[in-house]
């Protein structure tokens, strides 16, 4: 038998007493979240930072061990004339493993066993079929936290002339910093970069729009740029940035990938687009060169519109997507130009 | 009392506002359809606006939009201005682009638009082939 209930002893809740307390709850729930939100984007960032810090760590230790930076991308040196779309060998990122302590990955990867040389066997390419498992590695140090493409493996949208069909990457969020395209008077509408090179002259851009770290080539006399012919200042010249992309997947960073533009860009003057992270979005936009500077920016996805830059020294400093693409961002990204601004 | 609301709206976000601005792009005397125009702040991010973009419609006629935000307009001050109408080579993906605009305009130097405060709807950009 159970006891009588008290009447009247201890009072229960209302029915607005608990829609009011729930609503309290509501209401201080909604005032943590954004929060929360903005403390894990600052976190993403800062990992995102630290992930370059490292990989310019590692180019500079590259350059202690070999006196120049690593490649940008190794050229094809079958071919007597090269073009735009002959196959290369290892790149920057793939150089500098070692310095990250993906010795293993870089010991594996065949393109190493021999580079820039004649008669290069189709196994020592970067999208040879012996390369496949270590180009679809998944590299925590190459993957910011906010890459909305990060942890894909996914065939790139363009291949060299000669490679096979069906060759798939690991996407990465970091590029090299090749140098200022060359567009306008004297040049082919749709630009010359850093990063490749065209088969008529001038093969690639002037010199002083150098970065520093660009595809190289015994053909062409390129060879890895010496931290002393960085005279406009380590501090003022960008050596890696985030590229990552909101739309078109299969136009992201591909880490380990050389072939032109998907893990190396270059400043295009005059063109915000390719600063906005967001491939679709820069084509749509349009101007000089169509879609040959979106396939060469930079951009995040980070909030208040900046974008995360390794510079020569080391440092790693962010860059405003609102940045003066005239004059400051080509400065940046050239070694010597020879150019003045003030200190930002 | 409309004046003074709209004080307090300036005081809010004037000073590096984007401003209203159009044209239209001629080439040799005759309007030019389909051409990406896109204005860069000659120095600095035009008080954090950055650059502004636009496409020709069959009249020629260009209205700006912010790349960065899609705002309308274009910061105020002096922009390079770099006009450009280009088609893809289908047999060569990442190689040459077919450009129907002179060399020099596709290029920052050889076009300046000043942007005047409360914008403008006459920035004609008149381009020629010589």
């Amino acid at each position: 038998m159970l006891p009588p209930s008290p009447r009247g002893g201890r009072r229960a809740f209302t029915l607005i007493e608990l829609l009011v307390v729930v609503a309290i709850i509501a209401v201080l729930i909604g005032l943590l979240l954004p929060a929360v939100q903005k403390v894990r984007e600052s976190a993403a960032r800062t990992k995102c930072q630290n992930n370059l810090k490292q990989l310019a760590l590692a180019v500079q230790n590259y350059h202690d061990a070999t006196g120049a930076f690593p490649p940008g991308s190794w050229m094809d040196l079958t071919r007597a004339v090269p073009t735009t779309s002959d196959r290369t060998h290892g790149n920057w990122a793939v150089e500098s493993l070692p310095y990250v302590e993906q010795g293993v990955v870089h010991a594996l990867y065949s393109a190493n066993t021999r580079n820039n040389g004649p008669d290069l066997p189709n196994s020592e390419y970067d999208d040879a079929s012996a390369n496949q498992p270590f180009v679809r590695q998944f590299l925590p140090v190459h993957t910011c936290p906010s890459d909305p493409n990060a942890n894909k493996v996914l065939e790139p949208e363009t291949k060299a002339n000669g490679s096979p069909a069906g060759r798939t990457f690991m996407t990465g969020s970091y590029r090299a910093v090749t140098g200022v395209s060359a567009t306008g008077p004297g040049f082919t509408s749709s630009g010359l970069y850093w990063d490749t090179y065209d088969s008529d002259a001038p093969h690639t851009p002037p010199r002083e729009r150098r970065g520093a770290i660009h595809a190289q080539s015994r053909f062409l006399g390129l060879k890895g740029e010496r931290l002393q012919a960085v005279t406009d200042g380590a501090s003022n010249t960008l050596l890696l940035g985030e590229y990552t992309t909101l739309t078109h997947p299969t136009r992201a960073t591909f880490w380990a990938r050389s072939y032109t533009s998907y893990s190396m860009s270059s400043a295009t003057p005059g063109q915000p687009r390719a600063l906005l992270g967001d491939y679709d979005r820069c084509v749509a936009v349009g101007g000089p060169g169509n879609t040959n500077p979106c396939k060469r920016g930079f951009g995040s996805q980070h909030t208040g519109g900046v974008i995360n830059f390794a510079r020569c020294d080391g440092s790693v400093r962010p860059v405003l997507t609102t940045v003066d693409t005239n004059t400051v961002f080509p400065a940046l990204c050239t070694i010597a130009g020879g150019e003045v601004f003030p200190d930002n | 009392m409309r004046a003074f609301a709209a004080a307090a709206l300036c005081l809010a976000g004037c000073g590096g506002g984007p401003e209203p601005v159009s044209g239209v792009v001629t080439l040799d005397g005759t309007p030019v359809e389909g051409a990406a125009v896109t204005f860069a702040p000659e120095a600095g991010d035009g008080g954090g606006v950055g650059g502004s973009y636009g496409r020709t419609g069959p009249d020629g006629r260009y209205t700006l939009k912010t790349v960065v935000g899609d705002r309308p307009g274009a910061a105020r001050g002096k922009h390079r201005v770099t006009v450009s109408k280009t088609t893809a080579d289908p047999a060569n993906p990442d190689g040459r682009v077919r450009e129907a605009i002179p060399a020099r305009y596709t290029t920052p130097g050889a076009l300046t638009v000043d942007v005047p405060a409360g914008g403008t709807t006459a920035a004609d950009l008149v381009l020629t082939t010589r």
